[in-house]
């Protein structure tokens, strides 16, 4: 069990530059995860702490260890990845022994390693597979055993690629329920990368948004969720996606409004403490979930009222995409609602939970 | 049912095309030059065609001069490909244009480099040996071999040698652990074409040999003469020739499949 720390690491690919100046530290024990959209640099950060990849400013550290000059063999992590890399002509059995098998790890008889290795496909119900090859087992099975050859020893760390990414939607429930039991058990550190927020936010205890190779917010689950530090870190928690609304604050006579395309907004004392040090005059991007947006069909006088765009029933309610000219607004509504496209609605917002943002990038219908 | 009898009826046909010239081979050694025109189906076998070949035109040294020639330069280009086509799928060496030079030797008619080879080699006195031969095999297979071996590296996922880094092993133990038992099936087939290949190859054979180096391939075609052709002798020549081959196929048959199917062993 140990720390790892990134202290300033830039890493340049030609002239794109990956990682730009990413500093964090993860703790011991601590279940650590690395999120953001494709091309954000998570699995380059993995890269890079395993020895995959090489040649980098700033300091790697694992424990109090720089590892910068270590070759991978001496680093002590053990990674999974994404597409597994079993090995192919091996049986499972072989696959999760290799590790125990290396000239590192001496000391060990063979009915140790063997016994060792069995003890691991156990732990992760995969006892009975043992003697199969890997281009016998399906998805999840592969997985297990990828989980299970990093498991069998104890590393210092472990760095997991994505490890459920390619399992379909039910198995990846599953499997996700699996990673926070074992995770739980082994009580060692973890460097998880995702880019499925439900991963983030169910398995971690802390995750790191990346954003182009930089942290855009490190923080507790329920903090991310709660209070998004920005715009972008808003669009990528949460599905549905969370409405983005380009507008300007006004004030008058000591009420706040929200001025947005087809939208003029009362906004309630309590936005004032979530400004974020946006006034009155400035431009704004106000954020609010599509749950905190309520669709009224035929609508109340007092509300706002916008086209229907397109409805789409979900397992337990329907989610009403409404005209906001440039963008969509996205509102939940009770599951029987029947509205045709055009329809006009009334849309009831719950400002009190509304986010206020710098605008950060560009936002499209 | 219609589409069923198609379907053996075209696989009868292919078959026919593909065994009845190797069987008319050994049908034709066996038959006596009355027997070879005659039009009978039935004939009483005999060995002469193939005494004719070990006493009266003795062609053991053309078989034995193919076998050096090709399991020599077989083992050269092996000796240079494997390495060189790891090197091209792992570590991009030359950023490509080294395997486009490697394989670009084949991109134009093997003829138009005789000459200049030609030349060459009478100034060096490589005319007619075994080692002007097996370069020149060397000089042709290495392009086509090291091509095929590239594919075959470029198959194993890189992730497969990062894991066993990670895992603890060198990179010694991992060409040994990891890449060679995965290569295996690509090393057999590549082996094979380059042995066939050589074998079979008679241009070059026949401009640059004469008679110290002559091939089982050209010593063949000294029986098409500009009087008659010797069909029973060359038959038994031929059938003898094609043996090596039959043979690598049948033993390659196993790696074959599995070489052809490789893409399925990825993970």
């Amino acid at each position: 069990m140990a720390t790892v720390t990134l202290q300033n690491v830039t890493k340049r690919f030609g002239r794109t530059t990956a990682l730009n100046d990413l500093s964090f530290q993860c703790e011991e024990g601590e279940f650590f995860t690395l999120f953001g959209p494709s091309g954000a640099g998570k699995t380059t950060t993995l890269e890079l702490i395993a020895g995959i990849k090489s040649r980098y400013e700033g300091r790697i550290l694992i424990g109090d260890r720089d590892v910068g000059k270590l070759p991978l063999q001496e680093r002590n992590v053990a990674m999974a990845f994404e597409n597994y890399a079993l090995y192919p002509h091996m049986t499972v059995a072989e696959n999760i022994a290799f590790p125990l098998r290396s000239p590192r790890a001496r000391g060990r008889t063979a009915a140790e390693v063997e016994q060792r290795a069995r003890e691991a496909a156990e732990q992760l119900g995969i006892g009975h597979l043992l003697d199969r090859n890997p281009v016998q087992l399906s998805g999840g099975q592969k997985q297990r055993v990828s989980l299970a050859r990093a498991l069998v020893r104890e590393p210092d760390v472990f760095l997991l690629d994505e490890p459920i990414a390619h399992l379909d939607a039910k198995l990846r429930t599953s499997a996700r329920a699996n990673l926070k039991d074992i995770a739980h058990r082994l009580g060692t550190t973890i460097l998880y990368v995702t880019h499925d927020y439900r991963e983030a936010l169910g398995l971690s205890d802390r995750i790191c948004i990346l954003r182009e190779g930089s942290v855009e917010q490190l923080g507790k689950p329920r903090e991310i969720y709660a209070q998004p530090a920005s715009d972008f870190v808003a669009h990528l928690i949460g599905d549905p996606v969370t409405n983005l609304i380009d507008g300007s604050i006004a004030e008058e006579g000591g009420a706040l409004s929200f001025h947005g395309p087809l939208l003029d907004l009362p906004l309630p004392d309590a936005c004032r403490a979530r400004l974020n040090g946006h006034g009155p005059g400035g431009a704004v991007r106000l954020g609010i979930r599509p749950r905190d947006v309520r669709a009224h069909p035929g609508g109340a006088d007092d509300l706002p009222r916008l086209p229907v765009y397109g409805v789409e029933h979900t397992a337990d309610h329907a989610l009403i995409h409404l005209d906001l000219g440039p963008t969509i607004l996205t509102a939940e509504a009770p599951f029987q609602t029947r509205l045709a496209v055009g329809d006009p609605v009334g849309v009831e917002f719950s400002l009190d939970k509304a986010h206020f943002f710098e605008k950060t990038f560009e936002l499209s219908k | 049912m219609l589409r069923k009898s198609l379907f053996w009826l075209a696989i009868a046909i292919i078959l026919f095309a593909f065994t009845f010239p190797v069987f008319w081979v050994y049908v034709t050694s066996l038959k006596s030059p009355d027997d070879i025109f005659g039009t009978g189906l039935i004939f009483k076998p005999t060995l002469y065609n193939y005494e004719y070949i070990i006493n009266v035109r003795p062609a053991l040294n053309e078989l034995l001069n193919s076998l050096i020639v090709s399991i020599a330069s077989t083992a050269v280009v092996m000796a240079i490909s494997v390495p060189a086509a790891y090197s091209f799928a792992r570590f991009n060496t030359g950023n490509g244009h080294i395997l486009f030079i490697t394989i670009s030797t084949r991109m134009f008619p093997g003829v138009v480099a005789a000459i200049p080879f030609f030349i060459a080699f009478r100034d060096l006195g490589l005319l007619d040996t075994h080692l002007g031969l097996t370069l020149l095999y060397v000089y042709f297979n290495m392009s086509f071999a090291t091509f095929l071996l590239y594919g075959f590296f470029k198959e194993i996922p890189a992730s497969l040698e990062y894991a066993a880094m990670l895992d603890g092993y060198s990179r010694i133990d991992i060409l040994r652990k990891i890449v060679f038992p995965l290569i295996k099936p690509g090393v057999a087939i590549t082996t094979m074409f380059c042995l066939i290949w050589s074998w079979n190859e008679f241009l070059y054979a026949f401009l640059f040999t004469r008679r110290i180096a002559r091939t089982a391939s050209v010593g063949l075609s000294t029986f098409w003469g500009s009087v008659e052709i010797q069909w029973g002798p060359m038959a038994a020549f031929m059938g003898i020739a094609i043996l090596p081959t039959l043979l690598a196929a049948w033993l390659m048959q196993r790696h074959i499949v599995r070489g052809l199917t490789f893409g399925a062993v990825k993970g």
